[in-house]
């Protein structure tokens, strides 16, 4: 059964998440950075946009503009916006706002969580602008993390998931670094499935090259199983190689 | 693909990002920048001792904020500090600025979970007195000196070319490593060199270099003697008909150049930054022993460093040096192996063969060698010798038998047994 929109999701409610995400970034960015609080961002383009291992801009390059503000209490608060081309123009694809929290013990382990809220244009692949929101909690050890990801509407559907994702980075010298992150989605309740599939994984394999604060990467990523391709606007592979350069401010 | 993909960031994104980087500073690579002011600001054959800092730069550490999930960011982000390094570089100016004094670079070091800001400060000040001055500000965990430390060797005495020079030395006989190498080569074990720039073309250490780094700016990388001298006596090859063999001939060596010689004076220099990057290069790269053949001042970001180090399982050994209280630094600290020459009287730690020692030197040659520098690296291959017999038998091997109860001297055969 295909997952199911839900009644609510609407250009309008989009429209609003989007201008409160332009808000925090904004806000973010002009606030000053106090010996108690930093604030710092990321802009980037890659040649796609893919979340939990499927292409958002229907395999169209994107930029990545990221803001965040992190309070020494623990506290941070950010988000992110994501333009692309994928229509008649350019235009915003998604923009993402996030509260978290997290708490150092000792200089390998942190645990933390938080609240995130997605919202997606009609530029989205799917063709309908969605907003919906998730929870987080985690902990990350040294070069590894592992967090589980809650969505009461996932994707703006009726349907409630889980999502467990591991992520580990190594430095390899030399300004390059490896990373690796595997995920996977179960359906908790609601209607729908990934695919004819209550549980779908995906999973990335990537190298970085730092130069100071520019920095290069190369991701192999791959998702589900069953055929090479589906439907998502164009046809998409579920394997794709994602590169991009990103700067950090 | 990739074409409009630059495309979309030049039509959309690069005014303001233009104008974002010419505020943020120029498109020089800040590490390149420290070295280069470094090499201009410091006279490497001159370098002062004594107590008085003259490249007036401390050490100030503040604690890295907890890594973190951020959602929605570019595709490489991971879980890493590097997305706010940017930011934090900043409050490091920041800090710098407060007191008037000039932001050098930032090292984060996650080993630790601090930053590590290098500031430079005004000749008003002692380089103790700047530390405590910075030490005060808020989000400042501590501040230290940059300071300087020195190898521990006397010259050599005497030259010998391409001689069968193993017999020569007196822990071939007095620790009988002709029978210990029948079981223990140290084979793969990784010791970690902290010293000047190791000959790594040198015969009688081919197949011996794991890898080399420099962490000192201070002056260009070119082999250098007592580095040198220190990795023959630890792992020169043994059985290959020329030179000498060194105490573990099969361990692998991180040569890594954290100090300077002071021209042809075979005199040698650290200072606490390069060391602590060395001894961090050293623990990220897993190796079993670090051999540091140097002493100077008490220094805490050294101290942590070491502290982490043997709770990772790693040795660290260091010379003692009878002139300073407890030895000098590192030997005083509790989580560091000293080494004295034999005879010295000490009080804690090891004695080791340390006078006329054969070993390698720059340019292929070999010569004889005395210090306490020596003596530590004695230890070191034997540590790696234990670690190798650990590896295969299991149980301790960060500690060595002593020949009596109230004695330094070691006990090879109880070691062994």
């Amino acid at each position: 059964m295909p997952l199911r929109p839900k009644a609510c999701g609407g250009v309008k409610k989009s429209c609003w998440a989007l201008a409160a995400m332009v808000a925090v970034m904004v806000g973010a960015a002009i606030l000053p950075s106090t010996a108690q609080a930093q604030v710092s961002g990321t802009i980037a383009v890659q040649n796609d946009d893919r979340f939990r291992g499927r292409s958002v801009s229907e395999g169209e390059p994107v930029v990545i503009a990221s803001v965040f503000y992190d309070h020494d209490s623990g506290v941070s608060a950010g988000g992110s916006a994501v333009v692309t081309s994928n229509g008649p123009d350019v235009g915003l694809l998604r923009a993402s706002g996030h509260v978290t929290f997290a708490h150092k013990f000792d200089s390998d382990l942190s645990l933390g969580g938080g609240l995130v809220v997605q919202s997606y244009t009609d530029r989205y692949s799917s063709g309908r602008a969605q907003t919906f929101a998730e929870v987080f909690g985690g902990v990350t050890y040294g070069q590894f993390a592992l967090h589980a990801i809650y969505s009461p509407s996932y994707l703006d559907h009726e349907l409630q998931t889980l999502y467990i994702e591991f992520d580990a980075v190594q430095e390899l010298g030399s300004g390059f670094r490896a990373n690796a992150r595997a995920g996977v989605i179960t359906r908790l309740a609601g209607e729908g499935s990934f695919g004819g599939e209550d549980t779908r994984y995906d999973a990335q394999i990537g190298v970085t090259k730092d130069f100071d604060r520019l920095s290069l990467y190369l991701n192999a990523s791959i998702a589900g199983s069953g055929r090479g391709t589906y439907f998502s606007g164009p046809w998409q592979g579920r394997d794709a190689v994602i590169v991009g350069i990103s700067r950090s401010f | 693909m990739i074409a409009r993909a630059f495309v979309l960031l030049a039509a959309l994104l690069m005014p303001p990002l233009g104008a974002g980087l010419a505020a943020i500073g120029p498109w020089v690579p800040l590490a390149h920048q420290a070295a280069t002011r470094s090499e201009a600001d410091s006279d490497p054959s001159g370098a002062n001792t004594g107590e008085r800092n003259e490249r007036n730069m401390i050490l100030v550490m503040i604690e890295q904020s907890p890594n973190r999930l951020r959602p929605g960011t570019a595709y490489s982000s991971g879980y890493g500090s590097a997305q706010t390094e940017a930011a934090r570089e900043r409050l490091g100016r920041t800090i710098a600025s407060e007191y008037d004094f000039e932001f050098v670079e930032l090292w984060p070091m996650p080993l630790l979970g601090l930053d590590c800001i290098v500031i430079r400060f005004t000749n008003q000040y002692s380089a103790a007195e700047a530390a405590l001055i910075v030490a005060q500000h808020p989000l400042v965990a501590w501040a230290e000196p940059d300071d300087l430390y020195e190898t521990l060797a006397s010259v050599s005495r005497q030259k010998h070319r391409d001689d069968p020079l193993a017999a020569l030395s007196p822990t071939t006989d007095g620790w009988n490593l002709p029978r210990l190498h029948a079981s223990w080569t140290g084979r793969d074990v990784t010791v970690a060199i902290i010293d000047t720039q190791v000959d790594v073309d040198h015969p009688d250490l081919a197949g011996r270099i794991k890898a080399a780094r420099n962490f000192a700016p201070q002056s260009p990388a070119r082999p250098e003697f007592h580095g040198t001298e220190v990795a023959g006596i630890i792992a020169a090859n043994a059985g290959n008909g020329i030179g000498i063999a060194g105490v573990a001939p099969e361990a692998r060596i991180l040569a890594l150049r954290a100090c300077w010689q002071r021209g042809s004076s075979r005199s040698s220099t650290c200072t606490s930054l390069n060391l602590a990057r060395a001894i961090n290069y050293a623990i990220e790269r897993d190796a079993k022993v670090i051999n540091l053949s140097l002493g100077g001042p008490p220094s805490r970001l050294l101290g942590e460093l070491f502290d982490t180090a043997s709770r990772r399982g790693l040795a660290v050994v260091a010379a003692y040096d009878p002139t300073l209280p407890m030895g000098g630094f590192p030997a005083s600290h509790p989580n560091v192996i000293a080494v004295a020459l034999m005879g010295v009287s000490a009080g804690r730690g090891y004695v080791a063969p340390g006078r006329d020692i054969p070993t390698t030197q720059p340019g292929g040659g070999f010569h004889f060698v005395s210090g306490s520098s020596y003596s530590a690296a004695q230890v070191s291959g034997l540590l790696a010798l234990r670690y190798e017999r650990s590896r295969n038998q299991g149980g301790p091997w960060r500690s060595l038998a002593r020949t009596r109860s109230e004695s330094r001297e070691i006990d090879i055969a109880e070691s062994f047994d």
